[in-house]
């Protein structure tokens, strides 16, 4: 448990002690890098955007009123940002031999220490987590990784509850068809 | 029906994924660069600079003195809440400059932690392991130091100073890889230590299996014995 909880370090913040704010990003830098690497598969554009969100954070903290927690606030406005990037990028263009070296970066660089034979079914789950569409991805990492429950999920992800729910359903649907054609096939890894 | 993500048994109903998601969940994620936070406390530096916040109006932001100088305005600013306190919200002032010191003196910490000079970085392992209280930043940077620096003296102190956090379960597995990948018996001696010190039974036995599986440089094979005997292991 935190001596200072996110939501008063933020209301700190706001209050005009922009230092609170090294505080926040000590505590979540990494899972907000993370989350935008899944996104972007690119490490420096990560890094970009976190630095931008906490820059937003620091001009928006008054406007933060509690409604959800400051984490579920923080993933919703990075998650504004990286879609934006990914929009003016384009990234979807991109021809599909380009996506698939990215793709295998983004394997590569999460799973560096995680050669053993017996970790080669996470190497192919995230593998194809990294081929799913957008969405489906940002849903997934989400409520795997830093959302425990749909409602604190939906906070994130600008929707309802319910709209989570069907959303991860259908995600994690397509994420184990993936997970089985990649089965199938030998892995290169 | 729950709101938790994880009881949600039409998507995690069987053990075999909800084992695979497990170990995802817990498997090491990629660690932004130091430049990262470096660019972001720069802006916030600036920021209370145009803003005219109090503390950091009072340092120069390019300084490298001015954490220092942050920690002793901050302690100066305590003490003298301390001696006079003013009528209103003394609780929450001294809790908000607690919290900055502890949060500058990490940042310093951890950014000594990475410093070129060897004994910089040995100092600043020495500083680490004297904390009562450590979060998560700090034993991440101490695992770092343990596992790549080019330093065996460097290496074998931050091993020691993780103390009690090898009973933790990804620190202990990250403690048994670094004893399998160090030929240095200087660094293993260190490992093995701080196991005995501060290891609870199942790390104990642990490394007595692994002693006897060979993992051990072999000077030391016979220390570990011995000991574990002492300790009816």
């Amino acid at each position: 448990m935190q001596a200072v909880s996110d939501e008063q370090l933020i209301q700190w913040v706001a209050d005009g002690d922009a230092s609170c704010l090294g505080t926040l990003f000590e505590r979540h830098q990494k899972g907000l890098y993370n989350y935008a690497l899944q996104l972007t598969r690119n490490a420096a554009q990560s890094e970009d955007l976190v630095q931008e969100l906490f820059l937003r954070l620091l001009k928006k903290a008054s406007s933060f009123r509690g409604e959800s927690s400051f984490k579920a606030w923080a993933y919703h406005i990075l998650r504004n940002l990286t879609f934006d990037q990914l929009r003016k990028s384009q990234r979807q263009q991109t021809d599909s031999a380009s996506e698939t070296t990215l793709e295998q970066e983004l394997v590569d660089l999460r799973s560096a220490e995680q050669s053993a034979s017996g970790e080669q079914q996470i190497q192919v789950l995230m593998k194809a987590l990294a081929r799913l569409p957008i969405d489906q991805q940002d849903i997934i990492w989400l409520g795997r990784f830093e959302f425990p429950d749909y409602q604190s999920l939906a906070a994130a992800t600008d929707c309802s509850p319910a709209t989570a729910r069907v959303r991860m359903h259908r995600a994690l649907k397509a994420l184990s068809s993936v997970f089985e054609t990649l089965n199938e096939v030998p892995q290169n890894v | 029906m729950s709101d938790r993500i994880e009881d949600d048994g039409e998507l995690f109903g069987d053990s075999a994924s909800r084992d695979l998601w497990q170990q995802l969940q817990t498997a090491q994620k990629a660690e932004p660069s130091a430049q990262l936070r470096q660019r972001v406390l720069h802006d916030l530096n600036r920021h209370g600079e145009r803003s005219g916040s109090w503390w950091t109006r009072l340092l120069p932001a390019t300084s490298p003195q001015w954490v220092g100088l942050a920690a002793a305005c901050c302690a100066s600013l305590g003490l003298g809440l301390l001696m006079f306190p003013p009528d209103t919200q003394i609780d929450q002032r001294m809790a908000r400059l607690e919290m900055q010191l502890d949060s500058v003196n990490q940042q310093l910490l951890i950014s000594r932690l990475t410093a070129t000079s060897p004994s910089a970085r040995l100092a600043a392992v020495l500083q680490a392991s004297t904390l009562d209280q450590r979060d998560a930043t700090v034993a991440s940077a101490l695992l770092q130091r343990a596992a790549t620096d080019d330093v065996p003296s460097v290496r074998s102190a931050a091993i020691g100073a993780l103390g009690n956090e090898i009973n933790r379960p990804e620190t202990s597995g990250q403690i048994f890889e670094l004893l399998a990948a160090n030929d240095s018996p200087i660094v293993q001696i260190a490992i093995i230590d701080l196991i005995l010190r501060h290891g609870e039974l199942s790390l104990l036995q642990s490394l007595k299996q692994r002693a006897s599986d060979g993992e051990v440089h072999p000077s030391l094979v016979g220390y570990v014995e011995e000991t574990m005997g002492a300790l009816e292991i």
